[in-house]
C-alpha cells in the first residue's frame, strides 16, 4: 500500500521532471521577465492530507509517511552544504536538539534530501558525516529524483512540514523568522509554535509562512 | 544616534561567522572570497541625503529583491546616523527574474539600492551602513559589508542607477488596478507586463504566480490583464512593483492594491 502510494506520488509529480532547465544554468541564467507562468511548483496545501512517501533513509531502510500514523509527523528538507541549514543545525541553531526534544512527547521527525546526483550536499556518505557532524539522532532520506519534494512544493533548505496524526498536513514554511539567527521582530520558532498547538490539542495558529532558505537542489 | 532598521535585518549583531565544519562537497571549489563588494555613495541635498547602496556582484552570482521568490533571502541594510537625522525605508530597484522551476527575484553584475536620509540642517555628518546579503549562484553564501560615508555639501546630480527604482504610476502609463470584491484585475493598455509580487502580495495571491495575458484581438496595442482572487479576509494594502517592457525600454512601477473600503 504504501509501495503504491509512493509510485502514485512519483506519477503526479512526472510531468514536472524535465521541465525546468538545469540547476546550474538555471540559477545563474539572466532574464528579463518570465514567460506566461502559472502557479508555483508543488500542491501539497495545508488542511488536506500529505503526500504519502516511501524514501531509503542513509542505511537503505525504507521508510513511508504511513508508518507513523497517528503520530505527528515533521518533515524537514534537507542539504547539510546550505549555509541555511549549516547555521540552523550549528551549535547554536534552531534546530540543534529540536526533533531530539519532541522526541520526547512523541514526535516523529524525518529530514529529507531532494538534491539530485552531482548537486550540493548530494550522496548518502556526505549527508551521514553531516548527521555526525550536527548531531542528529533523526533520519535523512533520500529523494534525488526529487519526486517527493515537489509533491511537498519543497522549494529551500529548510522548508518545514507538520503532518498531524491523520495524515493532514498541518503547517508549511519557514522554520522561524530568523533565516540565519536574524529575526524579524520577536524571534518565533514556527515548527515550535506549531507543534505545542498540536499537543495542547488546538489548530496551529500560524499554518503557512514563506520558507527561507538555499533552493532545493533539484535535477532537470 | 539614530538607527534604522531596515527590512529583514533587525538584529543589531552582524552576522555570526558560519561553521565551515562540513566540508564542501567534492564538485564545489571552496572560495572564501566575497562574492560582493559593497560600497556606499550619497547625494546630499539642502536637508538630508540620498544614499546609494552599491554591490558589485561577482559573474554568474545574484542577489535578492525585498521578494527573493521561491528560495533566497532578501538583501537588508541598517543605517547609523548623527542624532536627529531620520533614515528612511530601503529602497530596492525593479528585479529581474532568474531561474526556472524555482524563480528567484534579484540582481546581477551591479545594484544600487537607496536610502533616504533626512536631515535638520545642511550640517555636515557621517553616516554608517551596514547590509547582510545571500549571494546565491548554483550554491549560495551569505555575506555583509559595512561602510562609512561623511555626508557634506547638497549636489543635485543624480546618483548612478537612481533611474531604475520604480516610480509611482502617472496616467500615460496605461495601468488600472481595479479590486471587486476578491476579484484582483490589473490592465496594462500596451507592452510586455509583468508582476513582482512583494512577501504580503505573494502570499495573499497563495503562492501563484499570476501573468498578464493579451485580451482581444486588437492589432498592436492589446491590452494586457491579469485576474487573480485576493483573499476575503484581507485588511491591508498590498503592493507589488510592476514591469512594462515598450519598444526595448524597461520602466518599473510602484503599484498599491488598496485596502478593502480605501477610497
Amino acid at each position: 500500500m504504501t509501495r503504491l502510494l509512493a509510485a502514485l506520488s512519483l506519477a503526479l509529480a512526472l510531468p514536472l521532471l524535465g521541465c525546468g532547465p538545469q540547476d546550474a544554468v538555471a540559477e545563474s541564467a539572466v532574464k528579463a521577465s518570465p514567460a506566461a507562468t502559472t502557479a508555483a511548483p508543488g500542491s501539497a496545501t495545508v488542511g488536506q492530507p500529505a503526500p504519502a512517501f516511501t524514501l531509503a533513509d542513509l542505511d537503505g531502510n525504507d521508510v513511508s509517511l504511513a508508518d507513523y500514523a497517528g503520530k505527528t509527523v515533521v518533515v524537514e528538507w534537507f542539504n547539510p552544504d546550505c549555509p541555511f541549514v549549516k547555521y540552523a543545525h550549528g551549535p547554536k541553531g534552531p534546530l540543534r536538539g529540536l526533533a531530539d526534544k519532541h522526541a520526547e512527547s512523541g514526535v516523529v521527525w524525518l529530514a529529507v534530501n531532494s538534491g539530485a546526483p552531482g548537486k550540493q550536499g548530494h550522496g548518502v556518505e556526505r549527508n551521514k558525516k553531516a548527521v555526525e557532524g550536527y548531531a542528529m539522532n533523526h533520519p535523512v532520506l533520500i529523494d534525488e529524483s526529487g519526486a517527493v519534494g515537489r509533491a511537498f512544493g519543497a522549494k529551500t533548505t529548510p522548508h518545514m512540514f507538520v503532518v498531524n496524526g491523520e495524515g493532514v498536513l498541518v503547517y508549511a514554511g519557514a522554520l522561524d523568522n530568523a533565516p540565519l539567527g536574524n529575526a524579524k521582530g520577536t524571534f518565533t520558532n514556527h515548527v515550535d509554535a506549531a507543534l505545542a498547538n498540536l499537543a495542547s490539542g488546538s489548530d496551529v495558529e500560524t499554518a503557512t509562512s514563506k520558507p527561507y532558505g538555499c533552493s532545493v537542489k533539484y535535477g532537470s | 544616534m539614530t538607527r534604522l532598521l531596515c527590512s529583514a535585518a533587525l538584529a543589531a549583531l552582524l552576522l555570526p561567522p558560519l561553521a565551515h565544519s562540513a566540508p564542501e562537497p567534492a564538485s564545489e571549489t571552496p572560495d572564501d572570497r566575497q562574492k560582493v563588494s559593497f560600497d556606499l555613495v550619497a547625494r546630499a541635498t539642502p536637508t538630508g541625503a540620498r544614499l546609494g547602496l552599491r554591490y558589485r556582484i561577482a559573474p554568474g552570482w545574484h542577489i535578492y529583491w525585498e521578494n527573493p521568490g521561491d528560495s533566497g533571502m532578501a538583501t537588508s541594510a541598517e543605517v547609523e546616523a548623527p542624532d536627529g537625522w531620520s533614515p528612511g525605508d530601503l529602497l530596492y530597484p525593479g528585479p529581474v527574474s532568474f531561474g526556472g522551476e524555482l524563480v528567484s527575484y534579484g540582481y546581477s553584475e551591479e545594484v544600487t539600492l537607496f536610502v533616504d536620509v533626512e536631515r535638520p540642517d545642511a550640517a555636515p555628518g557621517e553616516v554608517t551602513v551596514s547590509s547582510r546579503w545571500l549571494v546565491c549562484r548554483e550554491i549560495c553564501e551569505p555575506e555583509s559589508g559595512e561602510a562609512s560615508l561623511r555626508i557634506g555639501q547638497p549636489s543635485a546630480t543624480p546618483l548612478p542607477g537612481e533611474a531604475a527604482l520604480p516610480r509611482a504610476p502617472a496616467d500615460g502609463d496605461g495601468v488600472t488596478v481595479a479590486v471587486a470584491g476578491h476579484a484582483l484585475t490589473i490592465t496594462v493598455a500596451d507592452g510586455e507586463a509583468t508582476l513582482f509580487p512583494t512577501v504580503d502580495l505573494e502570499l495573499a495571491l497563495g503562492g501563484n504566480r499570476p501573468s498578464f495575458l493579451r485580451e482581444g484581438n486588437a492589432k498592436g496595442g492589446a491590452p494586457s490583464v491579469l485576474r487573480a482572487n485576493l483573499p476575503a479576509d484581507r485588511t491591508a494594502a498590498l503592493r507589488g512593483v510592476l514591469r512594462i517592457e515598450r519598444a526595448g525600454e524597461a520602466t518599473f512601477l510602484d503599484l498599491t492594491i488598496p485596502a478593502p473600503g480605501a477610497p
